[in-house]
């Protein structure tokens, strides 16, 4: 039996005359980054060069579907339980006995697979790259892999919020404030843990005789579950151009040499495993705050 | 079907419910009548399983809400005096969607909602969407979106709460149609007449525990037993023949008349229609203008106003 306040909540969604402008917003703004990327070879064929403003073009549309997602998926992950409160429905629908893990489970569904949608949409808008030879299908892909992820994390950073707090406001202020704190945080934690102690001299100069298995616990864990550096490592695997980007204005420093060794391809995979798997603890984590806060059993 | 054992609610240093005893039997209309803040949501929030109690128990047809709430979900219709709906689902949609909630399977959920959207005066209504619904409407559906399960309990807090007489008087007839199913009806109002006329029996709560619990008959009885007694003269007569007026209603009450305003007087005695005309025949005898001679009944809310007034009241 499919979840029936998915059901419930994706048939008004969609009836709603918000979605299809979001919808069309969203492709609007993607269309902005094809036209660019169309204007660039247009009567200059494919060639090495334009492949490069292809791939350029591509990287900057991912990083706006990025923060796209980062901003929209948090507001409407803080309004789930929030919002059912604030509308009065949430009694109605806990006297049934749905329980509470439906309860999340169907909200996270239902807010799921709209930011999904929006992020496929843009598919059409990322295969121009393939098509002027810019970019492999297989990494457009694994970017669209990599972008679901952070849409799953983010909303489940907003669900927490939206079990917590009462009001819907409150609940999005939170999450976008856990969002930055996160962001931040675990780039800072990065860059000031007792791991970045052990970037001695020495071990630098060794990266090279190193096993990248082995190089891979060495990195902070916090790297691995920040977003934006799992990005531009995704990126810059794919790509190759934008490792002069992060050595210098991400000041990773060290930690980029060691990535680098150990390949930001492997880098990459590993962070996408850590973030969903954080997603996920977070989805549990609100199922067992909603459970704590409507048992009427005694304890 | 009910039964609550020294139920006790506490908001903070707010005393919500103090050791509230009730039982309510299978089959029974049941007001919950009270003054704002009394306890009655409290208390039905407690029976919807949405509220742990601070101390004391709540049964549910035997089933404790506290130990098993699911079990006695399963067995209680809630539905809340205010409550949100859904945008953009149709009538037919938003039964569906709370059917599917309560766990029923989809091919019997297609019969039931056409019940219910027929005992609920809806069925024209069926595709229409819920948010466009008038608010008496909106109300009905709730009771059918309670009834979806086929509990033995309905909980209704005000559930006529902001209709219309004419949306109240359907309202009624629903509920009576729901009681003859069989089912046990827990309602909470402020319109006590009307209470009168669906309940058989009545609790009547005041800060947090019972000041009357028994048969709507009983409270009747009780506005019955002194009915007050007036008197009215046409114009003004002689102290004398005032004085030969009150000896008399003296001898046959054993109680005086006082004055209530000019030329009319009051009098607190037991309801007796051979004494009433005994008196009357001789006010006329002793040549009294009487121009209003009749009884005055406690209505509802005045016994109410007394009770909670004071919640010493033996009743």
């Amino acid at each position: 039996m499919i979840n029936p306040i998915f059901e419930s909540g994706a048939r008004r969604r969609m009836r709603t005359v918000r979605t299809p402008v979001i919808l069309t917003a969203y492709m609007a703004a993607l269309l902005v980054f094809s036209l660019c990327m169309l204007t660039d070879f247009m009567g200059q064929g494919i060639r090495v060069a334009t492949m490069r403003l292809s791939t350029e073009w591509t990287i900057w549309a991912t990083a706006f579907q990025f923060f796209l997602i980062a901003l929209v998926a948090p507001a409407l992950g803080a309004g789930c339980i929030a919002g059912e409160r604030e509308r009065q429905t949430f009694d109605l629908l806990l006297v049934t006995g749905v329980g509470t893990r439906k309860i999340v489970l169907g909200k996270l569904m239902e807010n799921y697979l709209f930011l999904l949608l929006l992020i496929f949409s843009g598919l059409p808008v990322l295969m121009l790259a393939n098509m002027t030879g810019g970019y492999r299908v297989v990494d457009l892909l694994v970017i669209l892999l990599y972008l679901a992820v952070i849409a799953l994390a983010a909303l489940a950073v907003g669900m927490v919020m939206s079990v917590l707090f009462r009001r819907s406001l409150t609940a999005i202020i939170a999450a976008y404030l856990a969002i930055f704190a996160i962001g931040g945080g675990t780039w800072a934690l990065a860059l000031r843990g007792p791991l970045a102690a052990q970037y001695t001299y020495e071990f630098i100069d060794s990266l090279s005789l190193m096993d990248p298995g082995e190089l891979l616990f060495s990195l902070p864990v916090t790297i691995y579950l920040c977003p934006p550096v799992a990005l531009v490592m995704l990126l810059a695997s794919q790509t190759g151009i934008l490792h002069t980007t992060m050595h210098f204005t991400m000041r990773l420093g060290d930690i980029y040499m060691v990535a680098s060794a150990a390949g930001f391809g492997k880098v990459s995979c590993v962070s996408i495993v850590a973030i969903l798997a954080g997603a996920l603890l977070l989805i549990v984590l609100s199922m067992a705050l909603l459970h704590v806060q409507t048992d009427v059993r005694r304890r | 079907m009910i039964c609550l054992n020294k139920l006790t609610k506490r908001y903070g240093k707010t005393l919500a419910l103090d050791g509230l005893d009730l039982t309510i039997g299978e089959g029974e209309v049941h007001g919950f009548v009270g003054p704002n803040g009394a306890g009655k949501t409290t208390a039905m929030r407690i029976l919807a399983t949405l509220l742990r109690p601070t101390s004391g128990d709540a049964l549910v047809d035997g089933i404790s809400v506290t130990a098993s709430p699911r079990e006695a979900r399963a067995r209680v219709g809630y539905m809340p005096d205010f409550f949100g709906v859904y945008d953009n689902l149709k009538a037919w949609e938003y039964l569906d969607f709370y059917a599917g909630c309560t766990g029923m399977a989809a091919k019997a959920r297609r019969t039931r909602i056409d019940e219910l959207l027929e005992l609920t005066a809806l069925a024209q209504k069926r595709e229409a969407y819920v948010d466009n619904l008038s608010r008496g409407m909106k109300q009905r559906l709730c009771l059918a979106r309670a009834l979806m399960h086929n509990p033995k309990l309905l909980i209704l807090d005000e559930p006529a709460s902001g209709m219309d007489p004419r949306a109240r008087a359907e309202m009624r007839d629903i509920l009576k149609n729901v009681s003859d199913m069989g089912k046990t009806v827990l309602i909470s109002s402020h319109i006590l007449p009307e209470l009168a006329q669906m309940c058989d029996h009545m609790t009547i709560l005041e800060r947090g525990h019972s000041v009357f619990s028994g048969t709507v008959e009983a409270l009747e009885r009780k506005m019955n037993a002194n009915a007050t007694l007036v008197i009215r003269l046409f114009e003004t007569v002689e102290a004398e023949r005032i004085e030969q007026m009150k000896a008399k209603i003296q001898a046959l009450y054993g109680v005086q008349p006082e004055a209530a305003q000019e030329n009319a007087w009051r009098l607190e005695a037991p309801e007796d229609a051979a004494l009433d005309a005994q008196a009357l025949g001789a006010l006329i005898a002793l040549g009294l203008p009487v121009c209003d001679f009749h009884r005055e009944h406690a209505t509802l809310e005045r016994v109410f106003m007394e009770v909670t007034h004071d919640d010493q009241s033996d009743l």
